[in-house]
């Protein structure tokens, strides 16, 4: 075997070796090749028995050998130092277990974050809104007044009066906060009011006591219901993708005239088949709304829309039973 | 509620395709939620007559029957049922067949006789539970017919009616609506009967006080025949979800589900005396109904009484002594309008839950009950279950109010984004039933129909015309919009960033409930009194609103220290206590850890620490850690913002930290930028023993005293050191603006903060 040949095998069993070599084996096999009595010294010792020429070519191919067996060698070497037990030791003391630990936001928060980006970009406002609330704000101001079935007080949690306290719900739905919105505002105004909302009803695998919705809305002058679609498919497009397909139906709401459901032709993982499943609903803000909001319906008009921000993260990641949402298991949270 | 597809089909001539017609009214807002198709038998399950009976020679329980299935193939069959019987026509299932329940039908020999199929009861065909006997069809079926073309299965459409729609609570309803959509036109049921003078009844005055009804109708009917309504009247009944009773009451539900009129029967003899009054309850009244349990009444209740007292509760439910039995010869059908706001308050307040309870809450149009009250008795008489007494006792007749909304189309173009012509808007609206006249300016003067008790306003007219046209024909339109600028409320913002902060910091985001219980609340040192309560908790476990997070969070550190060896976790939610007022909020913030190793308050007082400096833009040694035990305020300036506590529950130690997020956010400075030096940092660690009651940012405050070229503290090391005193070390960075520090400019700094430290009793370990 001529020199070239054995710098050259000698350069392929160093990469081999040096694959599956860690710490101080590696130390070992670096010093077999690079030390002052090593393998490669003794080829370079070889070098300088041939002659002119013939030493030239093979020098240069000898040197890049070398560099390339020192950024091998070397390079690795530095940075498994970092990576030893008793390295790890001395820089972290009482607290070894926190630098290990995974943080996550929970779904929740990340699809209302992803959701509230979309709404950003489009000049919406994201205010905060209150989850105790009275019975005037969750159902009368809204065109919910008591004598009318819309009102389903069944799905309500009654908060016990303290004294000297006005009578409180746990909020049914986010609505009311377009009326709370309103008090200190003036059209032309966007919002968005994500929040924690109360049904009072035997929970299962699709019905939680305490879940989210998305509540929008928007006044201005000369809005229409073709906005109102337009919008929604905006943002359902940067949701979902641009070829989302969906479809609107006629639904009713005590505080939107006209009303709507938006339905979303989606295959879920489990199914063979993409169906219409329901996701918001929506409709023009009814003018009586709008006068309790202290604007002139026949000035001013708007579009409101909310949808559950569960429903979003179940289809999400697929997640089959929406208690889990609420559980704190972190197994469940981190795989997600 | 359920529509059975055959009772929806019986009002048009032209033959419904079950997913157009699903399709059609999910499309006009009267959504289709499931269809439950009928069983599917094939062309081995057809109709048959009995033709002859005999008793099986070998077994005393089975029968040998020839039943006849076409012209030409007359069978014998062995049949177990006993209410099988010569003349019927039946369901026979073929060899050859295989039945819902997975039976394959072959030919057999039973007991020594051979049977070439079987006579079906309804369970074996899958569309009912019934085994008593065979299932017995209409004498008019034709024999030879497939089984899967006779009533014998129902496809039913399961719809979701929205609260706005009663007339959509009755086939009727339902089907008007679909015949306008379809443009076909639907045929209305019979309403004519014949009258014969009232022989075996007396009359009857009826009075109705003042606001209990809106309308009131009595009939009377003589003669009734003890029997059952005929079968494809119970058959109905049954699939809108309905029992059938007798033949009265099975009329009277089939008005209702037809209609979506109410109406009730009396046994007209247990009347007492002949004046009925529609009246307020009076204090102390009770009533025993129906459902044979007695309700004390309240005077917003209202009743049907006679002259001994109530006989029914009004819109509700019968009582139970007027009740309609196998020997009623004599009824007095009932067909009104309560006012729904006292039927709704009686009915919640009983708990009673009804098909006319339902429907009367909803509202009733003014017309309807004159329609339900002829119709029942044409039904009746009809089928010859008893004879109409000549009059129609009228209580009260109800008092029409025009309704007329002025609409503009072009207001509507407007609204809606949809072109709007005059022609188009009159077109649709015709076909809903209202009546269009025209008025100034272009408009129209609208009159909805008697049925459409929603529409009120410009509103609800443009979107009847937007249903009609498709909600699909609205256009894709952008709005032009005024410039607004994007933003989060200063709490949405900075709740965000506490969150993503705490995420990459280790730290798992956990939601939680808003309410627990005593096992959560004893995990806490909070007394239950400090909490408000729910009035209607689902469970008990669930009876206090959250007054803090910690309860909730340090269950879910304990539950994850089970799998896993270190927890660390945070929430952030809204918190009541009991001086919330409603229509404000409240938001905390707790973190809290748990490890398997020591060390988890230090660690989450350094967590919270660094967040406080790096959101706030302060200085860590800001926060103030109160004086005591397991449980420590934590204070910026004198404000108390939350607190620090560790808990053994168990064997596992958890610490916690919650505090006011609205608190923390007021204490945010402005961020201001630092000065970078050019000349070298100098490092210097520390390590200082102190009382174990001491914080180490009280120890850092010390050492930020001690010296002004102090540029950073960082704690390394806590240990303990015997009996109540502890070790804390410290990276301390020392720096100035102008110059390179001297290592003898050092050492005086570091002299001047051991004398700080040793002043307020800490040694400084060398």
């Amino acid at each position: 075997m001529d020199l070239e040949q054995q710098l050259h095998s000698l350069l392929e069993e160093t990469k081999q070796s040096a694959r599956t070599l860690q710490g101080s084996d590696r130390e070992i096999l670096r010093i077999a090749v690079l030390g002052r009595k090593g393998k490669l010294a003794h080829l370079f010792d070889e070098l300088t028995k041939l002659s002119g020429d013939e030493r030239k070519r093979v020098g240069q191919f000898a040197n890049r050998v070398r560099s390339d067996l020192v950024a091998l060698l070397e390079e690795k070497k530095a940075s498994s130092r970092f990576t030893t037990s008793e390295e790890l030791a001395k820089a972290i003391t009482w607290s070894n277990h926190s630098d290990h630990i995974q943080g996550k936001l929970h779904p929740i928060t990340r699809i209302i974050q992803r959701v509230a980006s979309v709404f950003l970009s489009m000049g919406f406002e994201i205010v905060d809104s209150p989850e105790l609330e009275t019975e005037e704000y969750n159902f009368d101001l809204l065109n919910i007044p008591e004598d009318v079935p819309a009102r389903d007080e069944s799905d309500t949690f009654f908060v016990q009066k303290s004294k000297g306290h006005t009578d409180a719900i746990l909020r049914t739905q986010t609505s009311p906060m377009q009326i709370r919105a309103m008090k200190e505002r003036k059209p032309p105004v966007r919002i968005l009011a994500p929040g924690r909302v109360f049904r009072h009803e035997a929970t299962d695998a699709s019905h939680e006591s305490n879940f989210y919705q998305c509540e929008g809305f928007v006044i201005d002058k000369n809005i229409s219901m073709a906005h109102l679609k337009t919008t929604l498919q905006t943002v359902l497009q940067e949701l979902y993708g641009k070829n989302v397909k969906i479809r609107l139906r006629p639904h009713y709401y005590p505080f939107v005239e006209p009303g709507m459901d938006v339905d979303m032709f989606y295959k879920r993982p489990g199914d063979d088949e993409p169906r219409w499943l329901e996701i918001l609903g929506s409709g023009m803000i009814h003018p009586t709304v709008l006068r309790n909001m202290g604007v002139d319906p026949s000035v001013y008009s708007g579009f409101a829309f909310a949808f559950g921000i569960d429903r979003v993260a179940m289809l999400y990641w697929d997640i089959p039973d929406i208690r889990m949402l609420y559980s704190g298991n972190m197994k469940f949270l981190h795989s997600l | 509620m359920k529509i059975p597809f055959s009772f929806l089909q019986s009002f048009f001539t032209r033959r419904l395709d079950v997913a157009r017609v699903a399709e059609s009214l999910t499309s006009i807002g009267l959504e289709i939620e499931s269809i439950e198709r009928g069983a599917h038998f094939g062309e081995y399950v057809k109709v048959g007559e009995v033709l002859t009976v005999e008793k099986h020679p070998h077994a005393d329980r089975l029968k040998v029957t020839t039943v006849q299935v076409a012209a030409q193939d007359i069978r014998t069959i062995v049949c177990g049922a006993p209410n099988v019987a010569v003349g019927q026509k039946v369901v026979v299932a073929l060899p050859g067949a295989v039945l819902p329940n997975g039976l394959h039908i072959q030919n057999a020999i039973i007991r020594g006789t051979e049977s070439s199929g079987m006579i079906c009861a309804e369970d074996e065909l899958g569309i009912g539970s019934n085994h008593n006997g065979i299932l017995v069809l209409d004498p008019v079926t034709k024999i030879g017919t497939p089984a899967d073309q006779c009533d014998v299965t129902e496809t039913i459409l399961e719809a979701e009616v929205t609260t706005n729609r009663p007339d959509w609570l009755s086939l009727l309803g339902v089907a008007r609506e679909l015949g306008s959509v379809l443009r076909i036109p639907i045929q209305m049921p019979d309403e004519k009967f014949r009258e014969v003078s009232a022989k075996c009844i007396k009359p009857y005055k009826v009075e109705v006080q003042k606001g209990t009804a809106e309308a009131y109708y009595l009939r009377r009917f003589q003669n009734v025949k003890n029997a059952d309504a005929p079968a494809w009247i119970s058959k109905r009944v049954q699939n809108c979800g309905g029992t059938s009773q007798n033949a009265v009451v099975d009329i009277t539900n089939y008005v209702l589900f037809e209609y979506g009129q109410p109406l009730h029967a009396f046994d007209a003899d247990k009347i007492r005396g002949s004046r009925i009054r529609v009246r307020f309850a009076k204090a102390g009244e009770s009533i025993q109904l129906l459902d044979t349990k007695s309700y004390h009444l309240q005077s917003e209740d209202i009743v049907i009484a006679d002259s001994k007292g109530p006989i029914a509760l009004a819109g509700i439910m019968g009582g139970s002594l007027s009740a309609i039995t196998s020997e009623t010869t004599n009824v007095l059908l009932e067909s009104a309008i309560f006012p729904s706001k006292y039927i709704r308050k009686t009915a919640k307040r009983l708990g009673i839950v009804t098909e006319a309870r339902d429907r009367f809450e909803r509202g009733i149009p003014l017309d309807l009950p004159l329609h339900a009250v002829n119709r029942a008795a044409e039904l009746v008489t009809t089928a010859g279950i008893a004879q109409a007494c000549k009059g129609l006792i009228v209580g009260k007749k109800p008092a029409f109010k025009q309704r007329q909304i002025i609409v503009s189309p072009a207001r509507m173009k407007k609204m809606i984004g949809l072109p709007m012509t005059q022609t188009l808007v009159k077109s649709v609206l015709e076909r809903l039933h209202f009546t269009v006249t025209k008025a100034p300016k272009g408009s129209y003067k609208v009159t909805p129909p008697a049925f459409r008790s929603d529409i009120h306003i410009e509103a609800d007219v443009a979107e009847e015309v937007t249903r009609l046209v498709g909600y699909t024909a609205i256009p894709t339109e952008y709005p032009s919009m005024h410039l607004l600028v994007g933003k989060k409320e200063a709490i949405v913002d900075f709740s965000d960033q506490v969150r993503m902060y705490l995420a990459s910091s280790g730290y798992t985001e956990i939601y939680t409930h808003s309410m627990y219980g005593d096992r959560q609340l004893a995990l806490t040192f909070m007394p239950a009194d400090s909490h408000r309560q729910l009035v209607n908790p689902i469970s008990g476990d669930e009876k206090y609103l959250r007054a803090e997070l910690s309860p909730n969070v340090i269950e879910a550190v304990v539950q994850n220290r089970k799998e896993f060896p270190s927890v660390q976790l945070f929430e952030i939610g809204q918190v009541f206590s009991k001086f919330t007022v409603p229509g404000t909020q409240s938001w905390h913030l707790a973190i809290s850890v748990s490890y398997r190793s020591e060390g988890a308050w230090i660690s989450i007082l350094n967590d919270f620490s660094k967040l406080f400096a790096q959101l706030l833009h302060r200085n860590p040694e800001d926060i103030i850690i109160g004086s005591g035990g397991h449980t420590r305020d934590i204070k910026v300036g004198t404000e108390v913002v939350g607190y620090i506590s560790a808990r053994h529950v168990g064997s596992v130690t958890v610490a916690i930290v919650e505090c006011s997020v609205d608190e923390l956010l007021k204490l945010q400075l402005t961020e201001k930028s630092k000065w970078i030096s050019k000349y070298p940092r100098v490092l210097r660690d520390i390590a200082i023993v102190v009382s174990d009651a001491s914080d180490f940012l009280t120890i850092q405050r010390q050492l930020r005293r001690g010296s002004l070229l102090l540029t950073s503290i960082q704690l390394f090391d806590a240990t303990p050191q015997g009996e109540h005193l502890v070790s804390y070390a410290f990276h301390l960075e020392f720096q100035a603006k102008d110059r390179t520090l001297s290592s003898s400019e050092i050492e005086h700094e570091m002299k001047t903060i051991t004398s700080c430290i040793q002043e307020k009793g800490g040694k400084v370990r060398t």
